[in-house]
């Protein structure tokens, strides 16, 4: 091929990352461009990690599982109960009610507060700052929540084997306080959803933009609220016996654009609420731990739960002494991000990076997914995963 | 000629005083409606600059670094001029006080950011490396592009798109007073040089005299026009909703992504001078009140121009950036709307 000939068929690369003010964490993008409209996309993963399934193998295992916590920053409370499932599903502990109400109250908390980390992050990337800040503001009351029933904001440690810590027990005042501002956060979260949907300017931008099919949402197994944005009717909450005695609704949209995505999560905020509220006005009594159990030698135990961003995974095996043998976690956002590999096409250079944005990736939880068995590499089909599924919510 | 002089330095420094204010004001009136206390209004304008200065000099990765850093110094010095043209002074050098010629260095200024963007290239896209390159992959029948050249791109677009509202709605004035002349522009609403001689550079007697203005903003298509102008105004200084140019999305800061130190602080001072150069044609061209010698006249032509950067970040709190899906039709219909004042001011003047 001549010069001429190599330079009219080459496409034009726009390299976003490593590191850039709109992705929180490091990854790559390399849009591919004609003029502004991107014509294919390519993430790459994996720039670092943290390498915590193995920091954690050989602790204790309840040293070991408050690690777990530290996989994410915003959605850490359902990775310490996700491990935590899974070793009281190995080891057979038996939850108190009480306990498990606290954790869904922790854990829906958490998905309000994770919400509206999204829907700044997303105003951010639409250029809106107002409504990214007023989203912060709302977040801080969330915040504030956590730290009423946790004593903590970030890093809550509310989950230990056989139940949850006895300083997260949730007293007279504190769930008279919890009901209070709950009602008011309601209220503000219903009116930052409206004003969200009610801005022709935002809406513009979202509207149409990042469109992910039904059928590619399936083939790329997209997971959580952006699979359900794209009228996936998948949540593992329905599944899951601590959520059998609530009653909430699954937000399925259809259109599958950016938009959906927004409003997916703006709507997921309110049953939310909803699944919290009735946490609190039904809270049985009785003790929040189980601590009459024998740690000991537990063959691979695994978990599935539905996490703000879709579904997470935790496996662990303990050895006889009761030290963590092989501890595995996967998270959302691997799928996430390959969907919208897809879902960007199409778009607008700018809007691109929204779209990435739109399924909320976060690479902290994320960078660990190779799956090596006897030293090659092996591919998980689907027919594994749906297995691994039913196994963990067994 | 001593007042022509007086003019050349002290209209720039009004104008340079008075820019100072703006990025504070700008910043101060967004965090309110954020609910958050923002900044003093001398940190983002003045002491920002200044700190600017005295920062590490960097080198930046520009083929032609010295052209790349003198390119807001040459900003700068466009735009006083710009302002110059609008004073009494300058009216009558060589025709210079006429519409085309203000019009003819806006457009400079807007090359002026394609020029910045095509010296830049900065470590935060191609340069960048991943592991697959550190290692040798290499990325065939592609060209990579910096964020700054997409960013120029984009400001080629908004020179041939983005610029119609501003510069129609700056010929309606011209269509009522029949003249491009801004002399006859300012007389028309009924400023009269002798405002300011022989009155001396301090008189407060004139200052009663602004209020027998007749602007052409209180005028059916001035009001128009005035509109137009505004959005205009934010499309050439590539504010929300129409940075596109300076994506923080995509292309982040754009074109200036490279300029450091003291070239970061010259970066700042040419926007301030932008923002109340802009301000102060409209003043100018639509209340019929420039820039002049007269001191207390001075005073509230600048106090004036806070008015539009202040409406500006008011509109920017509210709005995500568009893209070029919403700038073409936004454009388009401002232009159109531009159009209908030019319409009806040629009809009020038949």
């Amino acid at each position: 091929m001549g010069e001429k000939d190599r330079k009219e068929t080459a496409e034009v690369e726009i390299p976003v990352g490593l590191l850039h003010p709109a992705m929180l964490e490091p990854f790559r993008v390399r849009f591919f461009v004609e003029d502004e409209l991107i014509t294919d996309c390519e993430i790459t993963l994996d720039p670092y990690h943290k390498g915590i399934e193995r920091i954690m193998e050989g602790m204790p295992v309840e040293k070991g599982l408050i690690i777990t916590e530290r996989i994410c920053g915003i959605c850490s409370h359902i990775h310490l109960w996700n491990g935590t499932r899974a070793v009281e599903r190995g080891l057979k502990i038996k939850v108190p009610e009480r306990a498990d109400s606290i954790r869904v109250i922790m854990a829906e908390l958490e998905r309000l507060h994770s919400h509206l980390i999204f829907l700044a992050h997303a105003m951010e990337v639409l250029g809106h700052e107002t409504m990214c800040m007023r989203a912060f503001t709302l977040r801080e009351d969330i915040m504030d929540l956590l730290y009423i029933i946790s004593g903590n904001r970030v890093h809550y440690a509310v989950p230990i084997l056989g139940g949850v810590r006895p300083r997260c027990d949730i007293d007279e005042y504190r769930l008279e306080e919890l009901k209070t501002r709950l009602s008011k956060l309601k209220l503000k979260i219903g009116d930052y959803a409206n004003r969200v949907i009610n801005d022709s300017m935002i809406m513009s931008r979202v509207k149409g933009t990042g469109v992910l099919t039904k059928e590619e949402a399936i083939k790329y197994a997209t997971p959580g609220p952006t699979g359900r944005a794209s009228g996936l009717d998948v949540d593992l909450r329905k599944k899951m016996k601590e959520y059998k005695n609530y009653d909430f609704d699954v937000i399925v949209l259809d259109d599958g654009d950016v938009k959906d995505r927004v409003v997916a999560r703006a709507l997921e905020s309110i049953e939310a609420v909803k699944i919290i509220e009735q946490a609190l006005e039904h809270l049985p009594p009785g003790p929040v731990s189980n601590r009459s159990f024998d740690v000991g030698e537990m063959k691979s135990s695994i978990s599935y739960i539905e996490a703000p961003r879709g579904e997470i995974y935790d496996s662990c095996s303990l050895d006889e002494t009761g030290r963590i043998r092989n501890y595995q976690n996967r998270t959302p956002t691997l799928t996430a991000m390959a969907s919208m590999e897809i879902a960007c096409i199409g778009d607008q250079l700018t809007d691109g990076m929204l779209t990435v944005a739109s399924c909320d990736p976060c690479l902290a939880c994320t960078n660990r997914a190779i799956v090596v068995e006897n030293g090659k590499e092996r591919i998980i089909t689907q027919d594994d995963v749906k297995s691994l599924i039913r196994r963990g919510l067994r | 000629m001593i007042e022509f002089i007086v003019a050349t330095i002290l209209i720039p420094l009004a104008a340079l005083l008075t820019g100072f204010l703006i990025p504070g004001l700008e910043r101060k009136v967004q965090a309110r409606i954020q609910q958050r206390i923002g900044p003093p209004i001398l940190t983002p304008g003045f002491w920002a600059v200044l700190k600017f200065i005295y920062k590490e000099k960097i080198k930046p990765n520009s083929p032609m670094p010295r052209l790349f850093h003198s390119l807001p110094i040459i900003g700068i010095f466009i735009m006083f001029f710009a302002v110059l043209f609008t004073t009494p002074e300058w009216w009558n050098v060589n025709t210079l006080g006429t519409v085309v010629a203000v019009v003819g260095l806006l457009k400079i200024i807007e090359f002026l950011f394609m020029a910045i963007g095509s010296f830049s290239r900065s470590i935060l896209s191609v340069s960048m490396p991943y592991a697959d390159q550190i290692k040798g992959a290499v990325m065939k029948g592609d060209y990579r592009r910096f964020f700054e050249q997409q960013s120029v791109v984009r400001a080629f677009k908004m020179i041939t798109v983005g610029s119609f509202p501003l510069y129609i709605a700056m010929f309606v004035p011209v269509v009522l007073a029949k003249s491009i002349d801004i002399a006859d522009i300012v007389k028309f609403q009924g400023f009269d040089p002798s405002f300011v001689f022989p009155g001396g550079i301090i008189d407060l007697m004139y200052l009663d005299k602004i209020m027998s203005l007749k602007p052409i903003l209180f005028t059916f298509p001035g009001l128009i026009a005035a509109f137009v102008y505004f959005i205009g105004y934010l499309m050439v200084l590539n504010e929300y909703p129409f940075s596109i140019e300076k994506a923080k999305s995509d292309v982040i800061e754009g074109p200036s992504l490279e300029y450091a130190s003291w070239a970061r602080g010259a970066y700042y001072l040419m926007r301030e001078s932008i923002l109340f150069v802009l301000s102060s044609i409209f003043i100018t061209m639509f209340i019929g009140l420039p820039p002049t010698l007269n001191l207390p006249l001075l005073v509230v032509h600048c106090i004036l121009c806070l008015i539009m950067p202040i409406l500006f970040s008011i509109v920017s709190a509210f709005a995500p950036i568009f893209t070029f899906k919403q700038v073409y039709p936004v454009s388009m219909g401002f232009t159109a709307i531009g159009l209908l004042a030019m319409v009806v001011s040629l009809i009020a003047v038949v």
